[in-house]
């Protein structure tokens, strides 16, 4: 027989509180002096809940409901008195609070509840006990163990049902968030393909030009709905990084050069001599620092300076971008390297939260400075090779 | 092709997608106007209406509800569609507020849209003259919502170029009899567009019974007095839109 998570969590924790085979003969041997007394305990219980209108708003299903719910306390009391608390005894137990965060009650309800009918045992004890008063408050401190083991793992059981659909919750946002994301990349490519297959079934007469122009229109389109599916591929699936030590200036200037900035950018690269060679996956924190310059330059439409400076740090090499474009407001600037969050007309909102990704696995680090209508400045840091080990 | 070719406006950052629909519309013999920021849009509207202005919402710079928002101080019997990927309730409530007349969602279906167009240029032009321009602006509303291309015009001036410049089936005018000027206006409404049946809004109490004499004489068709009985006024533009000056008898005096 496998032995569950769960059994095993509340065997550590009696032990944690020092249960012993001793408690569970004490409290089983309450059973028949309390045993006949028990529908009392659950006719106070269900008096309660009435005069409780967020608890008895959960019970939705009227009298039949409560004639289940009365039948099924019966049994949990009688399983408490039971002197079996094994398995099948965490798990009726584990079901409560399960059940509880299905139809929205609270856990403090339950706490109380349990409250209640423990000072109802405990009244029907004192009235019921012919035994010695040693005997007496042994057999109470067992029953006190056991309910508050019992609270115990109901709340956790609680917590374990109530993290699940948080995290359930926030799969479905984030399902809808991705959803909104690409429906709008994907519509609009989408729009100029259809628009265009439309053109050419219905237009009167068709030039031999206009319909090359329109397919090579479709074809352009097409591109760019893969680039947008790629993109986020490749964010769901970054590879490990392999990190070897790089020079970043060459990594920069092949950058540069492939990025090929509008002419009224002015760029200027400022690299300290004899700068250490950086420790990354060279292919990642290229793609990282090419996403930070492309940015860059989309916030300077009308040109500026773009100012690359990097330095050596004693643990890092720092890589600061700094544009005189039209800044970051403060309100998404605290949000811009989130996945999906984007500022621009067309965009997925995934080039800074990939960058991000990428510095850190590479065990580097992204922080964003801005001023609205002045600029931005991005700085990175990635490991270097430890001084004296150049060679 | 039922109705007349018409000016149409396309701003849209998505190079391709507007010259897709200057092919489409082309084909229809509308004329087609593109720009690809809204900042150019506005230049290029300049002096001469469009008719229709189909607007994308995400565009770098100026986004299409700031265009719209400004294009429409000047050019008011423009009616603007908004196209847009992805359309959230915020966005359509905007949309509605600033008087974008439908959002439409991308990929267009383009004979939709075909049809959508047709439907807008078959709508009749109404034109509010009114020195108020809360009095203009609250009409405006009311008959876009019924389905109206509305325009309004604060000054004789510019009333009297937008009726040259649009084939307005009735006008609203806010007339104090007895000021030469505004017979004048009204005259020239005549003389420019014969078609067109004037209301004449007034809040004079000498005219609340029938049409006097005078204002028969520049060619006003009825008169509503102020306050204005809404339902009584829509009904008589109803009538009016759909109708052809020679051929429906002047209706009578409101009661």
């Amino acid at each position: 027989m496998t032995v569950s998570r769960e059994w095993l969590r509340y065997d550590e924790l009696r032990r944690y509180v020092g249960w012993t085979d001793e408690d569970a003969e004490r409290v089983h041997s309450l059973k028949p002096l309390l045993r006949a007394r028990l529908p009392e305990l659950i006719d106070d219980f269900y008096a309660t809940i009435e005069r409780e209108p967020k608890v008895a708003s959960v019970i939705v299903g009227g009298q039949e409901q409560i004639q289940r719910l009365r039948v099924s306390l019966l049994g949990w009391l009688e399983q408490l008195l039971s002197g079996d608390y094994g398995e099948d005894y965490v798990r009726r137990r584990r079901r409560v609070g399960a059940r509880h965060v299905e139809i929205g009650l609270d856990q403090v309800y339950t706490n109380v509840a349990l409250s209640r009918l423990r000072a109802g045992l405990m009244r029907m004890l004192e009235q019921e006990w012919a035994g010695d008063l040693e005997a007496k408050r042994q057999a109470i401190r067992s029953l006190n163990m056991l309910i508050d083991l019992d609270v115990t793992i109901i709340e956790d059981a609680y917590q374990d049902a109530f993290v699940a659909r948080l995290q359930e919750q926030e799969r479905m946002a984030t399902i809808g968030q991705v959803a909104g994301g690409v429906a709008h990349e994907l519509r609009n490519p989408l729009n100029v393909v259809g628009t265009s297959a439309y053109y050419l079934l219905n237009a009167k007469s068709v030039t031999p030009e206009k319909y090359v122009e329109h397919l090579l229109r479709i074809e352009r389109q097409v591109r760019t709905a893969d680039r947008v599916i790629t993109a986020l591929a490749d964010f769901a699936r970054t590879p490990m990084p392999t990190k070897v030590p790089f020079c970043l200036r060459a990594c920069i200037d092949e950058i540069l050069a492939q990025e090929s900035l509008p002419p009224t950018i002015d760029v200027r690269v400022d690299c300290a001599d004899a700068l250490p060679r950086a420790i990354g996956d060279k292919a990642q924190i290229g793609i990282a620092i090419a996403n930070i310059i492309r940015n860059a330059g989309e916030s300077m439409e009308s040109g500026g300076l773009l100012h690359l400076e990097a330095r050596a740090e004693p643990n890092a090499i720092r890589l600061s971008v700094s544009d005189t474009g039209t800044g970051v407001e403060p309100v998404d600037l605290e949000r811009i390297t989130e996945p999906l969050y984007s500022t621009k007309a067309r965009g997925i909102g995934l080039g800074l939260a990939l960058t991000k990704l990428l510095l850190n696995r590479n065990e580097g680090s992204l922080s964003v400075e801005s001023t609205p209508g002045k600029g931005t400045t991005m700085t990175i840091r990635v490991p270097r090779v430890p001084k004296g080990d150049e060679s | 092709m039922t109705s007349a070719a018409a000016r149409i406006l396309v701003v849209d950052d998505d190079r391709d997608a507007c010259e897709n629909l200057r092919d489409i519309l082309t084909e229809f013999d509308h004329e087609v106007d593109v720009c690809h920021d809204g900042q150019s849009a506005l230049c290029r509207a300049g002096s001469r209406p469009f008719d229709i202005a189909l607007i994308d919402l995400l565009m770098p710079g100026m986004d299409g509800l700031t265009f719209w928002r400004l294009l429409k101080q000047d050019h008011r019997s423009t009616v603007a569609l908004l196209l847009t990927a992805h359309a959230s309730d915020k966005t359509r409530t905007e949309a509605r507020r600033v008087g974008i007349d439908r959002v439409v969602l991308k990929p267009i279906r383009s004979s939709a849209l075909v049809q959508l167009l047709e439907e807008v240029l078959d709508r009749p032009l109404v034109l509010v003259v009114d020195d108020d321009e809360d009095t203009c602006e609250s009409l405006w509303d009311v008959l876009a919502d019924q389905g109206y291309r509305a325009c309004w015009a604060c000054d004789a001036q510019r009333a009297i170029e937008m009726v040259q410049s649009h084939p307005f089936r009735v006008i609203l005018i806010d007339y104090k009899l007895g000021q030469e000027d505004n017979g004048r206006v009204v005259r020239s409404f005549r003389q420019d567009r014969p078609e067109a049946r004037t209301i004449l809004i007034s809040s004079d109490p000498m005219t609340r019974d029938c049409l006097p004499e005078e204002a028969q004489k520049v060619g006003v068709d009825v008169i509503h007095p102020k306050p204005l009985d809404m339902e009584q006024l829509l009904d008589t533009v109803r009538a009016f839109s759909r109708s052809e000056r020679n051929g429906m008898p002047f209706p009578e005096c409101s009661p």
